[in-house]
C-alpha cells in the first residue's frame, strides 16, 4: 500500500466521522445512523498493512468519539477487532467479488457496534444509580446535578429490543457501503497512484530465432 | 502468524486505549474537544453551504408569499405586544406580592440564540452540537429550551461549540411534575417501551397514588437544581403502576421533536 492510499484512507475516515455527525437522514429516514467506518476498516484490513489498519482505527476512533458521548478511546478496539479479524483471513477472502465484500461489511458493521456496547456496558454504571421514591423527594436534586459538571462518572445507554432492529441496519446499511467503499478506492487508486504495467504480449519460449545456432 | 512489528503495533494501540480510556474525565473532555477542534472548518464549511441554500431558497420564493408571510408575522408580533403589555402587569403584580409576603423576586430569563450543527453518531445517546461556545459565555449545566419546551442540558464545553445531553439521554435526568395536579413528581429518564419513537420518554418514580391521565402536561418542577420550574416537557400518553405497587410510570410525548431540531435557546445564568 502507498503512502498516498493511507493518506486517502485517514481523510476518507475524516470526512466520514464528519458526515456521520452532520448529516441526519438515516436517522430520520431508517431510525439509525449509519456508520461506515467499519466499512472502511474491511477494506483497510484487506489491502493495508497491520501498521496501517491500526492507525486508520486509532483516527477514526478517536475523532468518533471525540464528536460522541462515548469515553473517549472507545471505539479504537472494535474497530482494531474488524481491521485485525479481516487482515487475517485476508488470505480467505475473494476480496473482487461483491459478494464477498457485502459479507465482510456485515459482519464487520455489527461486530464494531456490538463490540463497542460492550465496552460502554463494562465501563459505564448502570441507573442504579438514581435514587429510589422517598415520601419528600429531596433526593431529587442528586438526579439532575449529580452528572453534571463532568465531575463524575455517566450512565450507561439503556438497552431495549429496539437497539438490536438499529444494530441489524446498521449492519445492513454497512454491507452495502463496503462494495462502494472498495469501488471508490480503485478509483482514487487510479487516479492517485502509477497505474501497473501491462504485460507484454512478447514469449521468450516462443521465439523464433534465425540463423543457425 | 503474527510477526514482530505487528506486535508493536497492536500493543502500542492497545496501551494507547488503556491510557485514554483512564486519563481523569476532565483531561478526555479536554482533548475531546482539541481533537474535535479539526472538524471546526468542516462544520463552517457545511453551515456556509447550508446558508447559501437557504438564501437561494429564498431568491426563489414568489413575491406573493413573502409579502403574506409578512402580514402573519406582522398580527403575530402585535398580538404579542398586546400579550406583552399584559404580561408586564401580571409581572408587577407578581412583583408587588412577592415582596409583601417575603418571597424572592423572580428575574426575567436572559436567552442566547444557538444553532444545531451536529448531533452524536451513536446511536444509544441522545445529545447534539451548538454552535457557541465559552467564547460565547457557554458552561456546563446552562438551560437548553425552544418555544416549544425543553430540549436538555449543557454538558461539555468547547472554546467555539458544545454539547447538549437531550432529555431523554441516561445521563440527563430532569425532576418533572404534572401541571394540572402539581403534586406528582418524579423523574424524566429514557424510554422502556419506545421503540424507534425518540419522542418517547418516561416519567418515573411517580408515587403510586398520583392521578395520571393521558394528556396531562408535564413540566420542570424546579426540584433538580438545574432545571428551572416551569418549562413544558410533554404530555402524558400512558401510565402504569410498577415493582407491585411501589410507583407509577407514565409514558410522556415530548413537546420537542428532536428530528426537527435547528434553532435552540441557551438560559444564561
Amino acid at each position: 500500500m502507498s503512502r498516498a492510499t493511507l493518506f486517502l484512507l485517514l481523510v476518507t475516515a475524516f470526512i466520514e466521522v464528519f458526515l456521520e455527525c452532520w448529516f441526519d437522514g438515516f436517522r430520520r429516514v431508517l431510525g439509525a445512523q449509519i456508520s461506515f467506518l467499519p466499512a472502511l476498516m474491511v477494506y483497510t484490513g484487506l489491502t493495508a498493512t497491520l501498521p496501517a489498519t491500526c492507525l486508520v482505527a486509532v483516527c477514526g476512533g478517536m475523532w468518533l468519539d471525540s464528536l460522541s458521548s462515548n469515553p473517549l478511546g472507545i471505539s479504537i478496539l472494535p474497530l482494531i477487532v474488524v481491521g485485525w479479524g479481516v487482515y487475517v483471513a485476508r488470505d480467505f477472502f475473494l476480496r473482487d467479488q461483491t459478494v464477498a465484500q457485502f459479507f465482510a461489511g456485515a459482519a464487520g458493521s455489527l461486530v464494531a457496534p456490538v463490540l463497542t456496547l460492550l465496552l460502554v456496558y463494562t465501563l459505564m454504571p448502570s441507573r442504579s444509580a438514581v435514587p429510589l421514591p422517598s415520601v419528600n423527594w429531596e433526593h431529587l436534586p442528586t438526579v439532575e446535578g449529580e452528572f453534571s459538571h463532568g465531575g463524575t462518572q455517566l450512565l450507561r445507554p439503556s438497552l431495549s429490543w429496539h437497539m438490536g432492529v438499529k444494530l441489524l441496519l446498521m449492519a445492513l446499511g454497512g454491507a452495502l457501503a463496503t462494495p462502494l467503499v472498495f469501488r471508490l478506492f480503485d478509483f482514487l487508486n487510479r487516479i492517485f497512484n502509477y497505474s501497473p504495467v501491462a504485460p507484454s504480449s512478447f514469449r521468450a519460449d516462443r521465439q523464433i530465432i534465425r540463423g543457425r545456432q | 502468524m503474527l510477526k514482530r512489528p505487528r506486535i508493536i503495533a497492536i500493543s502500542v494501540v492497545l496501551l494507547l486505549v488503556v491510557v485514554v480510556l483512564n486519563l481523569p474525565e476532565r483531561w478526555t473532555s479536554q482533548l475531546k474537544f482539541v481533537i474535535g477542534g479539526f472538524f471546526i472548518p468542516l462544520f463552517g464549511l457545511a453551515g456556509s453551504s447550508q446558508s447559501l441554500v437557504s438564501k437561494a431558497g429564498d431568491t426563489l420564493a414568489p413575491r406573493s408569499a413573502l409579502v403574506q408571510e409578512i402580514e402573519t408575522l406582522r398580527l403575530e408580533n402585535q398580538s404579542l405586544q398586546i400579550r406583552l403589555t399584559q404580561a408586564a402587569e401580571i409581572q408587577r403584580e407578581n412583583d408587588r406580592l412577592r415582596s409583601q409576603l417575603g418571597i424572592a423576586r423572580q428575574y426575567a430569563w436572559k436567552l442566547k440564540y444557538a444553532q444545531v450543527i451536529g448531533r452524536d453518531p451513536a446511536n444509544w445517546w441522545r445529545a447534539v452540537h451548538i454552535d457557541l461556545g465559552a467564547r460565547d459565555g457557554m458552561q456546563p449545566d446552562l438551560v437548553v429550551l425552544t418555544p416549544q419546551g425543553l430540549v436538555g442540558r449543557i454538558a461539555d464545553v468547547g472554546a467555539t461549540r458544545s454539547r447538549v445531553i437531550l432529555v431523554g439521554d441516561p445521563n440527563c435526568g430532569v425532576a418533572a411534575m404534572i401541571s394540572e395536579t402539581r403534586d406528582a413528581t418524579g423523574v424524566i429518564a429514557p424510554s422502556s417501551s419506545g421503540g424507534f419513537d425518540n419522542t418517547l420518554v418516561d416519567l418515573t418514580k411517580l408515587s403510586h397514588n398520583s392521578n395520571l391521565k393521558p394528556g396531562q402536561s408535564v413540566m420542570t418542577s424546579g426540584k433538580g437544581g438545574v432545571f428551572p420550574p416551569g418549562i413544558p416537557i410533554g404530555q402524558i400518553v400512558d401510565s402504569r403502576v410498577m415493582e407491585f405497587g411501589l410507583y407509577a410510570e407514565a409514558r410522556v410525548k415530548l413537546a420537542v421533536d428532536y428530528n426537527k431540531l435547528e434553532d435552540v435557546w441557551v438560559k444564561m445564568p
